[in-house]
């Protein structure tokens, strides 16, 4: 026999405004459902750390997908979806963990996700509140402007200008090779995504007007965020936190943009005790 | 402060920056401060780079002011500075020129601004 990873993928079914979109998402673990988003114009292996967590694996059912149009989750059959631009909406992105939640019949999961993904927690906070057990956001922010701009998907500029502008997103003491990893991925997106994902990052969010709705009372709401993310700042993540309501922020030394991918064991520093806590509201 | 010769001999030997800077020709201005210096690329390769005698015209300028250079090229720098993004979108550098190809070998001169770096610890 060959030696396996612990996570298992499959394929779900899930219709968003009357459209039928094939997911792809792995899982490993069992107990409490936690949903882990990733970030723009990448996909879920981002996680693969994370779910090969053996004390995770006790405690936690961790489901990591694909956005549509990401990582393998192709385009749906039943648009034609080549006719438009590429633009993912705040309230689209909202529907993706919420239906997923819904068809794996998963009884109020946790919600995990960085950037956009940190940015949704926030959003689903406001907006879904009674949907979700708890949500982390890493990375979140009021709001991110400056990002939906035509270098991210122009016909002269490769792939490889997202891979290496990312790289610098992350900070310089985490491990080489994750970082390289990291890019990696993001050298694999379909040309259009990750412009189109910034449409959300830099301007269909924006609590600019709303931040204090964001209750933890209601829903409890954890936000990190890392040291050298100069995207969305730890003094930005401290203000969504200071104008909310009852939510935890600390700041993750020695980490960027994309805790959970560039220094696996770093982020598992910082996010430990947050599941711990949740483990502990559960029983 | 970046050693020129040694970003120069560094570049030409560096794998990754051969890659990233394949069928690369452009002139580039560097700015420590007050300070100007001028990167010359052809064909991928660093041709020269030294302090410029008489400003011209250059494709790219990346510019910033004199005391954050010698934090970034500082092993570790604080948040922001240790990328030339951030040091843009968080700090005070300016890029202006040629922005198209600035973002097509953006790979190469992320590639070159480590180097950069390499070169002062060497030089320290």
């Amino acid at each position: 026999m060959g030696r396996f990873a612990s996570a298992i993928g499959r394929y779900v079914f899930l219709t968003i405004d009357g459209v039928e979109y094939r997911v792809y998402f792995e899982e490993a673990g069992a107990g409490i459902p936690i949903l882990l988003q990733h970030t723009a114009g990448a996909d879920g292996r981002q996680w693969r750390h994370l779910l090969e967590d053996p004390a995770f694996q006790r405690d936690f059912r961790m489901i990591a997908y694909d956005l549509p149009y990401h990582g393998k989750s192709v385009p749906p059959e039943g648009i034609e979806w080549w006719r438009h631009e590429y633009k993912l909406t705040k309230d689209f992105l909202m529907k993706v963990p919420v239906t997923l939640a819904h068809e794996l019949k998963l009884d109020r999961p946790v919600y995990m996700g960085s950037s956009i993904g940190g940015h949704l927690a926030t959003d689903l906070a406001i907006n879904y509140a009674e949907e979700f057990r708890t949500l982390i956001g890493l990375e979140a922010a009021i709001l991110t402007p400056g990002g939906y701009a035509d270098q991210w998907n122009h016909p002269r500029v490769s792939n490889q200008f997202k891979a290496m502008a990312m790289y610098g997103l992350m900070s310089p003491t985490s491990p080489e090779k994750y970082r390289r990893e990291t890019a990696w991925v993001y050298s694999q997106g379909a040309p259009p995504v990750f412009k189109g994902d910034l449409y959300y990052y830099s301007i269909d969010h924006d609590l600019t007007n709303c931040a204090e709705q964001l209750d933890g009372t209601r829903v409890p709401v954890y936000l990190l965020t890392g040291e050298y993310d100069w995207a969305s700042t730890p003094e930005m993540s401290e203000e969504l936190a200071r104008r909310a309501k009852a939510v935890k922020y600390r700041t993750m030394k020695g980490l960027g943009h994309f805790p959970m991918s560039e220094d696996p064991a770093r982020f598992r520093e910082y996010i430990a005790p947050v599941l711990k806590e949740i483990k502990r509201r559960s029983e | 402060m970046f050693d020129p010769d040694r970003v120069r001999d560094i570049a030409n030997s560096d794998g990754e920056f051969a890659v990233a800077a394949r069928l690369w020709d452009c002139d580039i201005r560097i700015k420590v401060g007050a300070s100007p210096y001028r990167l010359v690329v052809a064909n991928g390769r660093v041709e020269s780079f030294a302090r410029e005698a008489a400003a011209s015209d250059a494709d790219i300028e990346i510019a910033g002011p004199q005391d954050e250079w010698e934090e970034a090229m500082k092993p570790v720098p604080r948040p922001f500075l240790h990328d030339l993004f951030g040091a843009q979108w968080r700090e005070h550098f300016t890029v202006e020129g040629d922005m198209l190809s600035y973002y097509a070998y953006y790979p190469a001169l992320r590639r070159l601004f480590e180097i950069m770096r390499s070169s002062a610890q060497l030089r320290a």
